[in-house]
C-alpha cells in the first residue's frame, strides 16, 4: 500500500514499548509500592522530583506507570495468546471437520459472541472473589476469542477450496499435517491480524474493568488502575489521568497501526 | 430470499437458547444472592437472608432452578426485578426504549458519518489531508469510550455548562415541543460519545471499500467517459462500497452493547446497560437473566437484518447462499 | 454567570429585611442519591435510601428526639400516638392515636392500622429487617378504633424504642394482600403513608418524587416537593450538585469536602455518623471453624500487628479531618460512648521486638517474617465499592510490610464480600459497620452466643466471657449511670483483647444548596427535618415556582 503502512516504525515502536515493560521495573525512579508521606506528599502535581507526580497515597506515579506497563501490557498480551490459541482452534477445526462439528462450535462462537462481554466479566470478577493479573489475562482470554475463530474460520474454507490443499485432501493427508505443514503457514497473516485486533480490545477493557472498580487487585499498579486513583477529578488530578489514558492510547494506537499494515500487506 | 431467512432464523434460535442457558449458569456461579442489604447494617441478620432465600427459591439445585424459570418463561413470566424494585417486564419496557434510542442514535450518526469521511478519504487517494484524517480516525478508535465520555462530561458539560451533566430528562421535564429538546439535549453528549467510537470504525473500513472500488473498471469508465465527477460518486462508487459497511454493522451490534455500557453509566443514562450493571452487583438474577435474553435477541435480530440487507445489495451473495 | 446572580440575590435579601412570616410556602428540593431505594414500605426497608424516604412517608407512633436517647420514653416525640400510658407491670403501653392523623388518602389513621404494622413485621414471609429489634414486642392489639395496647415480654431499657419501630400501615390498603406477597404487590411500590409528605412517582433507578400533604395534622410541610435523584457514579453525581441540578448530597465522599465547601452556592454539614469502620481478625480457621486461626487465636500477634499500624496517619490520609480514630466497637454519638478506654498505642519498635519474642524472627527472600517455616502472611478481602477502605487497607499493608507482615488484598464487589463475611471465610476482613443510637448492636456484632441474642453477626468469632457478661449487664440495666459502667468495662476488655484494629468513625458530610433555610441539623437522620426546610424567597430557582406536580407517566 503506501509509504506510511509499511513503514516499521509502529512495529519498532510496539517492539520498545514490550521491551520497557521488561525492563521498566529497573528503571523505576522509586518502589513503586512505597508511601514515603500520605500526608504532606500525596496528590502532587508533577515535580522533577516526581516528573509525573504522586497519587493520593503519595506513591510515584512514574514508578507505578513504568511497573504498570508491565501489568497491563502482560495482561493484555497473554489475554491474546489464549484468546488466539483459542480462537485459531476452534476456527480450523470448525473448517476441517465441517459438517456438523462446524455447525456446533459456530453456533456456540455466535452465543459468545452474544453474551455481553462485559456482563460476563463482571460476573466471573464476582465468582472468583480475587483476581489476579494472571486470572484477568485469562478471563479476558476466554472472553475474546470470538473473532480470532471467525476470522480463522473463514481463511481455513478458503484456503481448502483452493487448488492445491484440494488435491492434497484427495491424495488422503492427515488433517493434523495439512494444519502444520499448509494451513498454518498461509493463516499466519490473518492470526496475526487478529491478535494485534485483540490486543487493542484488551488494553482498554482492563482500564475499563478498573474504572468499573474490579480491576488489577492493590497494591499492584495497572494503567487503569492508576486513572482510577484520580476519583473522578480528571482536572484537578489531571496527571493521574493524562499519562495513563496516553499511555492507553498510545499502545491501542501502535497494535492497530501494526494490525493494518499486517492486513494492508495481505 | 426466504430459505435463507428461515435458516437464520433457525440459527439464531439456537444462538439464544444458548445464551440464555450460559447466561442463567453464570450469574448463579457467582456468591451472593439478591438480599445483601445495600449497607452493612447491624440489623440485617443472616436468618433473614436465608429466609429471603428460601422465600424465592434460591436454596434449591440450579437446574431445579432453570427448569422453573423456563416454566415461567415459556408462560411470559420473567420474573421479579430486586434491584430495581419492580417486575422485570416492567424494568425492561422502563429501560430498553433508553438504549435504543441512545444506540439508535449513535448508530446512525456514526454510520453516516463515518461513511462520509471513509468515502471522502477512499476518493481523495492517498493525499495528505486524507492520511491525517486517517490518523485522526486511528486515534478516536484507541481512546477508552469511558475516557471520552468522561472528557466530554468535564468539558462541554461541566466547565462550559451547554449540556446537562447526565440523565435522559431533567427532572422537572416540560411536555411537548420543549420536552423533546429537552431530551435531545441530554441524548447529545452520550450520542456523540459512542458515534464517534462507530464513526471511526467505519470510516476505516469504508475507506478501504473506496479505495478498491475505485480502482475498478466500470468506475474508471465513468470517469473516462467524463461523466462528473460527483456523478460517479454517489452513483457508482459510493453505492458499491457500501455493502461491507452493512456488515459491520451486524458484527458491531455486540461490541456496541459493551460499550455502551460504561457509556450509560458515566452519564446516568436509564437505559438497559446501567441496569444490567446494577442487576450483576446486586445479584437480581431474574433481572440479569432478562437482559441477557434481550442482548442476545438484539444480536442476533441485528445479525440477521445485516445478512439479508447484504444479500439485499448484493446479488452474488444471493446465488453463492 | 449563577454566581453573580446568587451574589446579588444575597444582597437583594439582605435589602428585603426578614419578613419570612409572610414569605410564602413553595419550593422543591431535589436530593441527588448513588443508589435507589429498595423499598418503600418502613417494614420491608433494608437500605439507607429506602429509609429516607420511607420515613418521610409514613410517620411512626413517636420519634426519637435530636438527644438520641433511646433509653425510655423521656426523649420520644408524640407522632401519630398523641400520648401513651404505661401499665402498672410496665409490661405494656396503650398509645392514643392523633383524631386528625389521615392516610394520604384521605382515610383516618385507626387502631387497627398499628396492629397490621406489626402483622407485617411478625409476618416471616415478608422478612422484615424490623423483626429483630422488635422481637420483645409480644402482641398488639386495638382497644378501640383510636388506642391500641402494645404488650412486651419482659422489661428492658429500650422497651419504649422498640415500640416506635413499629409503623402504622393502612389496612385498607395492605390489609387485604395475601401473606408473601406485600413485597412484590403493586400496592407497595406506590404507598399510601401518614407522613408530611405523599408519593407521586417512582422511576425505579432514576427518581423518586413526593409531594406536600395538605391539612397534616402536623402542619403543611413549607416545602411543594421533594424529589431523589439517582445518579449512580460518584462523579457525575457530584457534577450535578456543583451544576446546581441537586440541592442535596449526603454523604459527601472526604475528598470533595473541601471543593465544595468552596461552592457559592453550598452549605456543608459536618456531623457525627453510625459508621465505624475496622480490621477483624478471624479467631477461627476458615477452612475449619472449629480450631482456632492458626496466627490470630494468638492475642500477642493480634496486639502486636495493632501496635505496627499507625492509625492517625491513615485516618488523616484518607479522611483528612472528616473521620476519627475510632475508640472501639462503638461511635461517639451514641449517648453511652466511652473516649476514655485505654488505646492500644502506634508503636513500630515495640511491635517489632514483641512479633520478635513471638518467635517470628527468621526472613524469607522478600523480608516477610517466618516461624517454623510458616510466613507471617495473611489475606484480607475489602469491598471494591468502597474508595475509603480500599485507601485505608493499602496503607494498613503498606505499614505491616515494613515490620516484615505480608498482608494481600482482595477486593470483592459487596455481595460476594459480605458473603465472605458472613460466612467467616477470611483471615482478617476490612469490615464496617452502621450502628444506631442505642448500644445494643453490641450483642450481634461483637458478643457470642452464650447471651441472648448474641453473635448473630459475630462472623469473626470473638468470645470472651468478660465481655459478653459485661455487655449484657450493660443492655439490661435500667439505670443509666450503671449501664454506661457495665459498657465501659466491655468496651475496655475487646479494645484490650485486640479482637480488631479500630480504624476510623467517619464525620458525615452533607452538602445542601444555600437557598435553604434549616432547622438544626438532625445527625443520625437529616431528612426527618425536612418538613419544616424552607427556600429563602429572593433565590428561588425555577423549579421552586413550579406548579403540583405532574401526574405519574
Amino acid at each position: 500500500m503506501t509509504v506510511r503502512a509499511t513503514s516499521p516504525v509502529p512495529s519498532l515502536a510496539l517492539t520498545a514499548l514490550v521491551l520497557l515493560a521488561v525492563v521498566g521495573p529497573w528503571l523505576a525512579p522509586y518502589d513503586p509500592l512505597a508511601q514515603p508521606d500520605p500526608i504532606a506528599l500525596a496528590s502532587q502535581a508533577p515535580s522533577w522530583a516526581h516528573p509525573f507526580g504522586t497519587d493520593p497515597l503519595s506513591r510515584d506515579v512514574l514508578s507505578r506507570m513504568l511497573a504498570g506497563a508491565r501489568v497491563s501490557l502482560g495482561i493484555a498480551a497473554l489475554a491474546v495468546v489464549v484468546a488466539v490459541a483459542l480462537g485459531s482452534l476452534v476456527g480450523s477445526s470448525a473448517a476441517l471437520a465441517g459438517r456438523w462439528v462446524d455447525t456446533v462450535l459456530m453456533r456456540v462462537t455466535d452465543a459468545a459472541m452474544a453474551l455481553p462481554r462485559l456482563l460476563v466479566l463482571l460476573t466471573a470478577v464476582a465468582a472468583f472473589g480475587r483476581v489476579s493479573p494472571l486470572a484477568l489475562a485469562l478471563l479476558l482470554g476466554a472472553t475474546g476469542w470470538m473473532t480470532t475463530a471467525r476470522l480463522v474460520r473463514q481463511e481455513t474454507g478458503r484456503l481448502l477450496a483452493s487448488e492445491n490443499l484440494r488435491g492434497a485432501r484427495a491424495l488422503g493427508v492427515p488433517s493434523l499435517r495439512l494444519l502444520r505443514g499448509h494451513l498454518l503457514p498461509a493463516l499466519a497473516p490473518t492470526i496475526a491480524v487478529a491478535a494485534t485486533v485483540a490486543f487493542g480490545a484488551a488494553v482498554p477493557l482492563e482500564a475499563g474493568l478498573s474504572f468499573l472498580g474490579l480491576g488489577v487487585a492493590p497494591p499492584d499498579p495497572s494503567w487503569g488502575n492508576i486513572i482510577l486513583e484520580a476519583e473522578g477529578r480528571l482536572v484537578a488530578r489531571w496527571w493521574l489521568v493524562l499519562f495513563p489514558t496516553g499511555a492507553i492510547v498510545g499502545a491501542v494506537l501502535l497494535a492497530n497501526l501494526v494490525a493494518e499494515r499486517l492486513g494492508g500487506s495481505k | 430470499m426466504r430459505r435463507i431467512l428461515l435458516a437464520r432464523l433457525a440459527q439464531g434460535a439456537s444462538v439464544v437458547a444458548l445464551v440464555l442457558t450460559l447466561g442463567f449458569v453464570l450469574v448463579r456461579l457467582a456468591p451472593g444472592d439478591p438480599f445483601a442489604a445495600s449497607v452493612e447494617h447491624e440489623s440485617v441478620s443472616p436468618e433473614l437472608r436465608a429466609r429471603l432465600r428460601a422465600l424465592h427459591g434460591f436454596d434449591r439445585p440450579i437446574v431445579e432452578q432453570f427448569g422453573l424459570y423456563l416454566r415461567n418463561l415459556s408462560r411470559g413470566e420473567l420474573g421479579w426485578s430486586f434491584s430495581r424494585g419492580q417486575p422485570v417486564a416492567q424494568a425492561l419496557r422502563d429501560a430498553v426504549p433508553p438504549t435504543m434510542l441512545l444506540m439508535g442514535t449513535a448508530l446512525l450518526l456514526g454510520i453516516v458519518g463515518g461513511v462520509l469521511i471513509g468515502s471522502w478519504q477512499g476518493w481523495r487517494g492517498d493525499t495528505r489531508a486524507s492520511r491525517g484524517v486517517g490518523h485522526l480516525t486511528l486515534v478516536m478508535l484507541s481512546v477508552p469510550e469511558f475516557v471520552l465520555a468522561l472528557l466530554f462530561v468535564m468539558g462541554p458539560a461541566l466547565a462550559w455548562g451547554l449540556f446537562p451533566v447526565t440523565g435522559m430528562r431533567s427532572d422537572f421535564a416540560p411536555d411537548g415541543v420543549r420536552g423533546l429538546f429537552d431530551l435531545l439535549h441530554h441524548l447529545a453528549l452520550p450520542a456523540s460519545t459512542l458515534a464517534v467510537i462507530i464513526a471511526a470504525v467505519v470510516a476505516r473500513h469504508q475507506r478501504r471499500a473506496m479505495l478498491a472500488v475505485v480502482e475498478t473498471e466500470f468506475v474508471r469508465a465513468a470517469r473516462a467517459k467524463g461523466l462528473g465527477e460527483s456523478r460517479v460518486l454517489w452513483r457508482h462508487a459510493l453505492r458499491n462500497a457500501l455493502t461491507p459497511v452493512l456488515t459491520l454493522t451486524g458484527v458491531l451490534f455486540p461490541a456496541l452493547i459493551g460499550g455502551a455500557v460504561l457509556v450509560e453509566r458515566v452519564f446516568a443514562w436509564p437505559g438497559m446497560g446501567r441496569a444490567v450493571v446494577d442487576a450483576v452487583s446486586r445479584r437480581d438474577y431474574p433481572l440479569v437473566s432478562a437482559a441477557v435474553l434481550v442482548s442476545a435477541l438484539a444480536v442476533v435480530l441485528g445479525t440477521v437484518v445485516a445478512d439479508l440487507a447484504v444479500a439485499w445489495a448484493d446479488p452474488r451473495q444471493r446465488r453463492t447462499e | 454567570m449563577r454566581r453573580l446572580f446568587v451574589s446579588l440575590s444575597i444582597l437583594g435579601c439582605l435589602a428585603c429585611g426578614t419578613d419570612s412570616g409572610s414569605s410564602p410556602n413553595g419550593g422543591t428540593v431535589v436530593i441527588g442519591t448513588l443508589a435507589d431505594a429498595d423499598a418503600l414500605l418502613v417494614p420491608l426497608v433494608d437500605g439507607v435510601q429506602g429509609r429516607t424516604v420511607s420515613d418521610l412517608l409514613f410517620d411512626r407512633l413517636a420519634e426519637m428526639g435530636p438527644s438520641l436517647n433511646t433509653v425510655g420514653d423521656v426523649d420520644f416525640q408524640p407522632r401519630l400516638a398523641r400520648s401513651w400510658r404505661w401499665s402498672s407491670d410496665s409490661l405494656a403501653i396503650v398509645f392514643s392515636l392523633h383524631p386528625d392523623a389521615r392516610w394520604h388518602d384521605g382515610r383516618p389513621v385507626v387502631a387497627r392500622d398499628v396492629v397490621l404494622g406489626f402483622d407485617v413485621i411478625r409476618d416471616s414471609a415478608n422478612a422484615s429487617s424490623l423483626s429483630a429489634s422488635t422481637a420483645i414486642v409480644t402482641s398488639v392489639s386495638a382497644l378501640d378504633s383510636l388506642s391500641v395496647e402494645m404488650r412486651f415480654a419482659s422489661r428492658s431499657p429500650e422497651q419504649f424504642f422498640a415500640a416506635t419501630q413499629i409503623a402504622p400501615l393502612p389496612e385498607h390498603v395492605y390489609g387485604s394482600i395475601a401473606s408473601g406477597a406485600l413485597r412484590t404487590s403493586e400496592a407497595a411500590r406506590a404507598p399510601v403513608g401518614s407522613g408530611r409528605f405523599k408519593f407521586v412517582r417512582w422511576e425505579p433507578g432514576a427518581r423518586i418524587e413526593l409531594a406536600a400533604v395538605d391539612g397534616h395534622y402536623r402542619g403543611r410541610p413549607k416545602l411543594d416537593r421533594v424529589l431523589f435523584s439517582v445518579t449512580p457514579e460518584l462523579p457525575t453525581g457530584i457534577a450535578r450538585l456543583k451544576a446546581a441540578e441537586t440541592d442535596v448530597f449526603d454523604p459527601v465522599p472526604p475528598n470533595e469536602v473541601a471543593d465544595l465547601a468552596a461552592q457559592p452556592h453550598l452549605n456543608v454539614f459536618n456531623s457525627p455518623s453510625f459508621d465505624y469502620a475496622f480490621v477483624a481478625f478471624n479467631f477461627r480457621d476458615p477452612k475449619a471453624p472449629a480450631r482456632p486461626h492458626p496466627l490470630f487465636g494468638e492475642r500477642a500477634l493480634r496486639r502486636a500487628l495493632t501496635l505496627a499500624v499507625d492509625r492517625a496517619t491513615i485516618v488523616t490520609a484518607v479522611f483528612d479531618t472528616l473521620a476519627l480514630r475510632a475508640l472501639g466497637p462503638m461511635v461517639r454519638a451514641q449517648a453511652t460512648a466511652d473516649s476514655t478506654i485505654v488505646q492500644i498505642p502506634f508503636d513500630r519498635t515495640a511491635a517489632e521486638s514483641l512479633l520478635d519474642s513471638l518467635g517470628w524472627t527468621t526472613r524469607a527472600a522478600d523480608g516477610t517474617r517466618m516461624r517454623n517455616g510458616r510466613r507471617l502472611a495473611f489475606t484480607v478481602p475489602f469491598p471494591s465499592t468502597s474508595r475509603a477502605r480500599e485507601r485505608a487497607a493499602t496503607l494498613i499493608q503498606e505499614q505491616l510490610r515494613s515490620v516484615g507482615v505480608s498482608m494481600t488484598l482482595t477486593p470483592m464487589d459487596f455481595p460476594t464480600f459480605l458473603k465472605a463475611q458472613t460466612t467467616g471465610n477470611f483471615d482478617a476482613i476490612v469490615a464496617g459497620t452502621r450502628t444506631i443510637p442505642s448500644p445494643s448492636g453490641l450483642r450481634g456484632s461483637w458478643a457470642s452466643a452464650a447471651i441472648p441474642g448474641g453473635g448473630v453477626q459475630n462472623a469473626w468469632h470473638y468470645e470472651s466471657a468478660v465481655f459478653d457478661s459485661a455487655v449484657h449487664a450493660g443492655l439490661t440495666a435500667l439505670d443509666p449511670v450503671q449501664s454506661k459502667a457495665h459498657l465501659r468495662r466491655a468496651y475496655q476488655q475487646i479494645v484490650d483483647d485486640a479482637a480488631a484494629i479500630w480504624l476510623y468513625e467517619v464525620r458525615n458530610v452533607s452538602a445542601v444548596h444555600k437557598r435553604f433555610v434549616l432547622p438544626a441539623w438532625r445527625p443520625d437522620a437529616w431528612w426527618l427535618t425536612l418538613g419544616d426546610w424552607s427556600v429563602d424567597p429572593a433565590q428561588r430557582l425555577p423549579r421552586d415556582a413550579a406548579p403540583a406536580a405532574p401526574a405519574a407517566p
